[in-house]
């Protein structure tokens, strides 16, 4: 892939997990620190990312152009656009914040964590693991303590699996 | 998708420091119950570093903690009161329909003498301390002199609060009604209280003494406590202060008089609050039905500032309470009418009020914080700060 004459706008190149490409302007990834600092201290202009998903890089890749799109007027339509781009399940939501958290795309990250914060919110312990697919690593009798302490954590929610 | 792909992300995967960021989003209530979720949660949020990260980031949203006493019961004779009930409730002010939302209660059982009652994030009443977030509750060590009052420091550096203890040296004198009195010596002991605990088994008393007559009010602002004294032999009223970490006690300070002396001949018009990180002196008018507001700008200066005039439009006696920060930089101040709180727009010089609760309250503004009065639970502490593993993908 070339990397730009002077005048033209710079191009590189992105490879998903899955090996496929994504063509963008150079520009675009400098909202990510990881990118900003190999673009500008390697110079390269393909840079492998065998770790995110391209259905992720894609959505990753599509804030990154609203962002750079975003003026005063457009505030409230991008507004709505990040409404709707963490309205996903919660899998894909935290796939989008494990990547966005390595490409360090700070503004980003504060959204998602705050977007994975309000799926927690309100939530019983039950229903958290539920939703988290985390398994209790606690003994039964460490359980049994949790449960007597705080009896209202375990209460409520339990089906709420919305995601 | 072939095979090399990975599985969906769980949130297992997350590198600590983000779920870190995830979990202080959340009210402190639901962090302490989420501890259950699992080990990894449980050292998580009970390391020092998720602690202090959460506390700092808290400061900008008081809410207001309503505390009701009830169901008072009394001896045979009807002579001496036994116990009575203590319902804790919050009310969040960062949202628009502000609401009295009961956390729970617990039975009081009275020790003779003593029932002093603060409540911000800590309530503390009859040798007793009460953190309401974890509803610890736990006793503290008995100091036998005459108490005067308890005011309570946070150090956020080190997650610690500090009781400062003001007593009289001298049993006899009635150090809370000396008004009239000759000047009587003070001194001061105070009490660390560290996240996790223990509590500690005795006060410390500090060497440095005060004289006078009686002790009008106090609070705490910036770490600093400052206590409102009057004299006989002094018309006006001054200031002390200590600030809490080193306990050095700073030049005392004189205030402004009161305008509406002549109304309050008898009892002590005069109240402190935390304005805004500001030391700030109300004295209010009965007859008006208003209160002045006093900031201290400079201490070395001894410079005071009128900065508001609030007036209420009816009769009666209010307590300024305290702070509440709004977007951008305007903010409201929380008065309690006795009958109802009320929040006063500062930009807009309008007054609202809140949800009037049923019963006598006493009302203060806390902040969320993630603190426990005793140790953590299943002996699960953690060995390491997690965020060192840094990021894994």
């Amino acid at each position: 892939m070339a990397s730009s004459t002077t005048g033209e706008k710079k191009i590189l190149t992105l490879k998903g997990g899955d090996n496929e490409e994504f063509i963008l302007e150079e520009s675009l990834v400098l909202q990510s620190e990881l990118l900003k600092n190999m673009v500008k201290e390697e110079r390269v202009s393909s840079i492998p990312l065998p770790s995110i998903k391209s259905k992720t890089l894609v959505k990753i890749i599509e804030y990154l152009k609203k962002h750079a799109e975003l003026t005063p007027s457009n505030k409230e339509e991008f507004k709505n656009f990040e409404k709707e781009f963490v309205n996903v399940v919660l899998e894909e939501l935290l796939d989008i914040t494990v990547a966005v958290n390595y490409l360090k795309i700070n503004g980003l990250l504060e959204f998602c964590c705050q977007a994975v914060a309000d799926r927690i919110k309100d939530k019983s312990v039950e229903a958290v693991r539920k939703i988290f697919r985390i398994e209790s690593d606690f003994t039964p009798e460490e359980e049994s303590e949790f449960r007597k302490e705080t009896p209202e954590a375990f209460e409520g929610d339990l089906d709420d699996t919305t995601n | 998708m072939d095979s090399t792909m990975e599985r969906s992300s769980n949130i297992i995967d997350l590198p600590n420091e983000v779920l870190v960021d995830i979990l202080s989003r959340l009210a402190v209530q639901h962090v302490h119950q989420l501890q259950a979720v699992s080990k990894l949660w449980l050292r998580t949020i009970s390391s020092p570093h998720f602690r202090r990260l959460y506390n700092k980031k808290s400061l900008n949203r008081p809410r207001a903690r309503v505390v009701q006493v009830s169901d008072y019961k009394h001896s045979p004779s009807g002579m001496e009161m036994i116990s009575r009930t203590i319902s804790i409730s919050t009310m969040d002010l960062a949202v628009d329909n502000n609401e009295i939302q009961k956390d729970f209660s617990f039975e009081d059982i009275i020790a003779p003498e003593h029932s002093f009652f603060i409540f911000s994030n800590l309530i503390i009443f009859n040798h007793k301390v009460c953190n309401p977030t974890t509803k610890e509750i736990k006793g503290l060590p008995i100091s036998s002199y005459p108490s005067v009052s308890f005011d309570v420091a946070y150090i956020p550096s080190n997650n610690t609060y500090k009781i400062v203890h003001l007593y009289g040296t001298k049993t006899g004198p009635n150090y809370n009604f000396n008004y009239g009195g000759s000047a009587v010596e003070f001194r001061f002991e105070t009490l660390t209280l560290r996240d996790g605990g223990p509590i500690p088994s005795s006060w410390q008393s500090l060497a440095h003494q005060e004289w006078f007559s009686y002790k009008v009010h106090s609070t705490c602002v910036n770490n600093v406590i400052y206590w409102l004294v009057g004299r006989v032999d002094r018309m006006e009223k001054h200031i002390i202060s200590m600030e809490i970490e080193t306990e050095e006690f700073l030049s005392s300070v004189c205030c402004p008089k009161d305008p509406y002396y002549e109304e309050f001949p008898l009892i002590e018009n005069g109240e402190l609050a935390d304005l805004n990180g500001k030391l700030c002196l109300a004295y209010q008018s009965e007859e008006l039905s208003r209160i002045d507001l006093y900031v201290l700008k400079d201490h070395k200066k001894q410079e005071w500032v009128k900065e508001h005039i609030i007036n209420f439009g009816i009769g009666s006696l209010f307590n300024v309470i305290g702070y509440v920060p709004l977007k951008g930089n305007n903010g409201e101040i929380m008065i309690d009418s006795g009958k109802q709180p009320l929040l006063y727009n500062i930009e807009e010089k309008r007054l609202r009020k809140l949800p009037r609760p049923k019963m006598k309250i006493h009302i203060g503004l806390y902040i969320d914080r993630c603190f426990n009065l005793g140790s953590a639970r299943l002996s699960l502490q953690p060995r390491v700060d997690l965020l060192s593993e840094g990021d894994q993908l």
